[in-house]
């Protein structure tokens, strides 16, 4: 089977001054057709990076290292040359917060048509820009699209702007959306209504997704697959009901474990214990060691590499929570 | 009232109480400025030793109603009692022993914290500032605390860029517990954190409630949070409290539609479990121009024509339970049905 994107053994380093940190370091990852993949990690992990570097978004500082390969064929997302013909008619990205990624000194319309007549193969005239621009905002549920191309960015709520940016990256009728975090700083209803969104262009557009995001919550909602990274490596991916039934990485299952939830009664949370190590502080051994509870004296010398398991689901742990076993114990 | 309140009497009691902001909207080129009731009536008990909850979305005046306690913003009608005492209208120097009694976490720790003081001296200022015992004294009380947070003694002389987010949450904590409060105001205080993060905050809130009896005003935004960590809690839209009740009879048994819409619209983390999603149409609206009636009927799958008519008054659903809504149903065998 051909995959869409695929990673294969990508890294990530950033140059600062004399120094090179390594910030993604080695992940495989991959989307096929019409499939919603998560993207999971706590903060400074790696995984915003990984799509910008997908969409060539980074700086030259950036040096990418192994394969990125769109629909089978490698390419190279730091050269512009190639990715001005993926970027906008074959992948597109929304980020976390929608009010600063939309120019607040122009009209909605204005900026949709711009998107719009980029993305068009024909030359479109200005009414023809503007009625597509109406069918995209009606297409993503803004009510009275007429009146909402005259608005100014801050006219509109969060949950609007974050519409009107999916409208704009479905004028180039992509193949796959990069979501980065797109209901972070959204209400939980307008979350809710954000997520149906993505769903329905799923189903109607047959459109892959790969959701960034911090909140398992959501991932158990919307996504098909789900890939766990930490420290800039994956360590935990499969179907999202194989890991969640059976998370066997313990800082997959330490994550589950100390999320609140609303469907249990009060109690103490079981938290993971100690903090995210910095890029520069990682040793020779598994980056989650310090914070295990399983660790073992072989942790602490080699790092575990990523395994596949029967059903699919990797995990890169030496000493893994088994199939059979009850996590709660 | 209810026999929870006989039993345990309130030590803060906000009664019909109302803040108003200016803004810089007309009526017409030379009207009155417009102006934003950010709380419009709310009336609630914190009771001694509870942690009271109050959540809703963004812009419904639950970071406002926090602040009108501790005067930092003014409440322009109803009363506010702190253990009896009527705190409205209070001068800056009736304010200051009190404000060692009650005492407020911010949602962004790196912000509340002064960039250029190391981490004991931070939590050395509220004692001096509050003139209590000698230099000796409150160094050793500083340090005391911040081992009581989980803080090591190498990084007292720390600066706070140097910590990371949940460590910079608990030497806020420090800072405010160092004066032995009776009540802890917590604004959104584990928002800015990664998940595992916030389990260990929410885990060392519950720890330090038990030890030093604290009460707690929790505001935030995540019922899942609230859930874990609150006896009572209040659920607000526009203003106003559609929802208030003891938090296992809420959830268990939400009365107002808005809440039932709320608890619905969280995501849960078992891909088996499709929850049965309530959606609401659009976003709150405007504070400014409040909705005629009731304040969610625009965006709500029961309202009839009463409710675009008047405003629904408070209705008993069970033990403490109240709702603010015409459609709610009483829970069978309990108020009055």
């Amino acid at each position: 089977m051909t995959y869409l994107l695929e990673l294969d053994d990508m890294a990530l380093n950033f140059a600062i001054g004399a120094l090179e940190i390594p910030i993604v370091r080695g992940i495989d990852l991959s989307v096929s057709k019409g499939e919603i993949v998560g993207l999971v990690g706590e903060s400074g992990c790696g995984k915003s990076v990984t799509c910008m570097a997908a969409m060539g978004l980074l700086d030259d500082n950036a040096k990418l290292g192994g394969e990125v390969r769109w629909k089978g064929n490698a390419i190279e997302p730091a050269k512009d040359s190639t990715m001005s013909t993926l970027r906008g008619s074959e992948m597109a990205m929304i980020f976390q917060d929608p009010m600063s990624a939309l120019n607040p000194v122009k009209r909605i319309g204005k900026q949709l048509m711009e998107a719009i007549r980029i993305n068009s193969p024909s030359r479109l005239g200005r009414a023809a820009l503007r009625k597509r621009a109406v069918e995209l905002l009606g297409d993503v549920g803004v009510p009275e699209p007429e009146k909402r191309l005259s608005a100014y960015p801050h006219q509109l709520s969060g949950g609007l702007s974050q519409r009107v940016m999916i409208a704009m990256m479905l004028a180039g009728d992509p193949d796959l959306l990069i979501a980065d975090e797109p209901t972070t700083a959204l209400d939980v209803t307008v979350q809710a209504q954000i997520m149906e969104l993505l769903l329905d262009l799923r189903d109607r557009r047959n459109m892959s997704v790969i959701l960034v995001t911090h909140d398992l919550g959501v991932v158990a909602e919307v996504c098909d697959r789900i890939f766990v990274m930490y420290c800039g490596r994956i360590i935990e991916s499969g179907s999202v009901r194989d890991v969640f039934a059976n998370p066997r990485h313990p800082y997959t299952h330490g994550l589950l474990a100390s999320l609140p939830r609303v469907d249990h009664a009060a109690g103490d949370l079981s938290p993971v214990p100690g903090v995210v190590p910095l890029p520069t502080e990682l040793g020779l051994g598994c980056d989650f060691a310090d914070r295990c509870s399983r660790k073992t004296p072989q942790c602490e010398s080699g790092s575990p590499q990523l395994t596949v398991g029967a059903n699919g689901t990797a995990c890169s742990c030496f000493n893994p929570f088994g199939q059979q076993e009850d996590p709660e114990q | 009232m209810t026999t929870e309140t006989q039993l345990s009497d309130p030590l803060v009691s906000v009664r019909d109480a109302h803040c108003v902001f200016k803004t810089d909207q007309r009526e017409t080129f030379f009207g009155p400025a417009k102006k934003l009731h950010a709380v419009s009536g709310v009336s609630f008990d914190i009771l001694r030793g509870e942690v009271f909850g109050v959540v809703g979305e963004s812009g419904c005046g639950k970071s406002t109603t926090a602040k009108i306690i501790l005067d930092m913003e003014h409440a322009s009608e109803g009363t506010i009692t702190f253990d009896g005492m009527p705190l409205l209208g209070l001068s800056d120097t009736d304010w200051k022993p009190l404000r060692r009694r009650i005492q407020y976490v911010f949602q962004d720790p790196l912000g509340a914290l002064d960039p250029r003081m190391v981490v004991l001296a931070q939590v050395i200022e509220p004692l001096t500032i509050h003139n209590i015992g000698t230099t000796e004294d409150r160094r050793r009380k500083a340090g005391e605390i911040l081992e009581q947070v989980g803080l090591r003694a190498h990084q007292f002389a720390k600066f706070p860029h140097e910590l990371s987010g949940g460590q910079r949450q608990r030497v806020v904590l420090a800072r405010a517990l160092i004066l032995e409060p009776e009540l802890l105001v917590c604004d959104e205080p584990i928002s800015a954190l990664d998940v595992s993060i916030q389990a260990q905050i929410i885990n060392l809130l519950q720890k330090l409630r038990r030890e030093m009896g604290l009460t707690i005003l929790f505001i935030s935004h995540d019922l899942s949070v609230v859930r874990h960590l609150c006896d009572r809690l209040a659920v607000m839209y526009l203003g106003k409290i559609v929802e208030q009740g003891p938090a296992d009879e809420i959830f268990a048994n939400p009365c107002h539609p808005y809440t039932q819409a709320l608890i619905s619209a969280i995501p849960v983390p078992e891909p088996d479990i499709k929850s049965i999603r309530i959606s609401l149409e659009g976003e709150p609206p405007s504070p400014i121009d409040p909705p005629k009636g009731c304040r969610f009927h625009p965006r709500c799958n029961m309202a009839g024509p009463e409710c675009s008519a008047a405003e629904p008054s408070e209705m008993t659903m069970g033990s403490g339970h109240i709702a603010a809504c015409f459609k709610a149903v009483p829970k069978t065998g309990e108020g009055q049905l």
